[in-house]
């Protein structure tokens, strides 16, 4: 109780001035060590800084010392009108700039001019949540834009969306993040406005649905490179548009919508009856459609891999947990020859013997040369997975693999799995059964939460895989400080680098 | 190898070849350098030399980000009042002395 009645909250005004006088030279104390060098100055420098907090009306909130990047930040954004000052910036040292100054979050107007410029073709912002729509609006006055990344863009407006349409016309990829304003109908006509010339569209957190994918289908048949991530309103039918339509009236729509494109297009201005032109799939080389907020049917999905993937070099169906073994059995074994980069993150339907069998078969099918196979796989929290799917899977693609995330794989996973990537075969009782090359050209892996990763297994991993550089092993206890290391190699969520 | 632990200054090396010794409490106003001389966390290979080099940073950024850590150390507890100086470097660095104090996170 005596403690209590020592807080000065707890005090008369009178007394507790009292009381803040007999404590205050112990106060003051406690940082006069560190501040050595002020010596007996520093009571009336606190004191200042009080007055001087309390006459700005505590607005002046910024009371440290500014740090370095700060200042150099604020030096930049002042003197923004002399960028040609700063020498030659590459592409590289302006993409590093931003990356800088959006995770400051102090992208806004004034230092927005640092990463426009009448030559540059490629423009990147991070960060735009403090840009408005009108600062957006300054991209317009450089027409020679080729590729635009706006992230974290919820200010952006369908009207200003249309606009970069319309005046950029060099506009050939676009990536969008968080751009909640713009809705599905704007989404549609920005892609009837841009029609051929997208080559590259990637949409994350947006409200991209029914009419803008229809859109996008009718109007973008040049697009090579789509990726449409987290939308809330991308569900299963907006994927089927991916595949020709089934349903009447959803072909009569999409019909409707090709039609009018050749008439404003001027391509059927002569013949008095305008043909409609038939569905064409879309020659897609990078198809991203992770974490869906919908259930994605597995019917669905195979015929959207079997409409679009025979130029497919990159998929990405994370998240899809409603899509058997056939998808990749038969959908990605028959239709994508080209494949290189799978992400199948979270497809919990997905077993090992299905894996295994797409593997082997990817194997023996193409007869390829070594090194043109699989280069980054991803199989994060497919459960199902056991050791003879590692097994098949270094077998056909050992020697082109680079990156390979086993995140979670934990349920069936054995370390004799994990061996398999030395390029040595056992069996479940551990007898070397088959020898093959290994993974020589892996560089990342990621093994968190695969319990049977211990030290002896990382030993033998490293020696066999020379280039292998990043190691994750979050949650694996069996991987401790004395685990194999050797210049640029690192261990990413080690227990003994933390506890 | 520990008793050099005890050594109250660390050098710091530039990608051109010019070396600063400053003292340890000085530079571990930059967090980066700090979490490198901590033997505490990981036992970098820095905390037993004492020697810590900076291939992609230039001696004259260097010489800056050094200036720029006295400046620091001295003023730090005085807060941004009209008695701390501005602490002043030429525009044409300033691109190459972010991109140095990001990475060492000062």
């Amino acid at each position: 109780m005596r403690a209590d009645y020592a807080l000065p909250r707890l005090l008369c005004p009178a007394c507790r001035k009292s009381v803040d006088k007999a404590n205050k030279p112990e106060l003051a104390k406690q940082p006069a060590v560190k501040r050595r060098a002020a010596g007996l100055a520093a009571p009336a420098v606190s004191k200042r800084r009080r007055v001087r907090k309390t006459a700005d009306g505590l607005l002046e909130l910024d009371v440290k010392l500014p740090s370095l990047q700060d200042l150099c930040v604020r030096a930049i954004a002042k003197n923004i009108d002399q960028v040609e000052s700063f020498g030659d910036v590459s592409e590289a040292v302006t993409l590093k700039l931003c990356r800088i100054i959006s995770k400051m979050r102090l992208l806004d107007e004034q230092t927005l001019g640092l990463f426009l410029g009448a030559g540059r073709t490629t423009v990147t912002l991070y960060d735009c949540a403090k840009l408005t729509d009108h600062d957006l609006g300054r991209l317009l006055e450089y027409p020679n834009i080729e590729s635009l990344h706006l992230g974290l863009c919820g200010r952006l407006t369908g009207g200003r969306l249309l606009d970069l349409a319309n005046k950029l016309p060099n506009l050939t990829s676009l990536t969008l993040e968080g751009a909640f304003l713009v809705d599905d109908q704007a989404f549609a006509d920005f892609f009837r406005i841009i029609g051929d010339r997208l080559r590259v569209f990637h949409v994350r957190w947006a409200g991209f649905g029914l009419t803008a994918m229809r859109a996008l289908v009718v109007n973008c048949e040049n697009l090579e490179d789509l990726s449409i991530a987290e939308c809330t309103d991308f569900d299963d039918a907006c994927l089927a548009m991916l595949a020709p339509p089934v349903d009447q009236a959803e072909s009569d729509k999409q019909n409707a919508a090709r039609k009018l494109r050749t008439r404003l297009t001027g391509k059927g201005k002569d013949a008095g009856e305008v043909p409609v032109p038939s569905w064409r799939a879309l020659k897609l080389q990078r198809l991203g459609l992770g974490k869906p907020h919908h259930v994605m049917d597995h019917k669905t999905a195979m015929r959207v891999i079997e409409a679009v993937g025979h130029d497919l070099v990159s998929l990405d169906v994370s998240g899809f947990k409603d899509i058997k073994d056939e998808f990749v059995t038969v959908g990605l074994h028959k239709h994508c020859p080209m494949l290189r980069e799978l992400t199948m993150d979270e497809c919990l339907e997905i077993t090992g013997t299905g894996l295994s069998q797409y593997f082997a078969g990817l194997r023996e099918a193409t007869g390829r040369r070594a090194g043109e196979s699989l280069e980054r796989v991803g199989l994060e929290r497919c459960y199902g997975l056991t050791a003879e799917t590692v097994q098949e899977l270094v077998r056909s693609a050992g020697s082109s693999l680079q990156a390979l995330n086993l995140n979670s794989v934990d349920d069936k996973m054995t370390k004799w799995g994990l061996m398999a990537l030395t390029g040595r075969m056992y069996d479940a009782e551990g007898n070397l059964v088959e020898e093959t090359t290994g993974c020589s050209c892996l560089a990342e892996i990621d093994l968190s939460w695969v319990r049977c990763t211990t030290d002896a297994v990382m030993e033998e991993v490293v020696r066999c895989c020379p280039r292998i550089a990043t190691v994750r092993v979050y949650g694996c206890p069996g991987v401790t400080q004395f685990a194999p290391s050797r210049a640029g190699l690192r261990y990413l969520g080690r227990e003994s680098d933390t506890l | 190898m520990s008793d050099t632990e005890e050594s109250p200054t660390v050098k710091l090396t530039s990608g051109d070849g010019f070396s600063f010794i400053i003292d340890k409490a000085v530079a571990k106003q930059s967090a980066t350098i700090k979490n490198m001389l901590d033997m505490s966390t990981g036992g970098f290979t820095e905390a037993l030399t004492n020697e810590i080099s900076f291939p992609e940073i230039k001696g004259q950024v260097l010489e800056r980000v050094c200036q720029y850590l006295f400046y620091k150390y001295r003023y730090s507890d005085e807060g941004a009042t009209d008695r701390v100086p501005d602490f002043e470097f030429d525009l044409e660095v300033s691109l190459e002395l972010l991109m140095a104090a990001d990475y060492l996170d000062c």
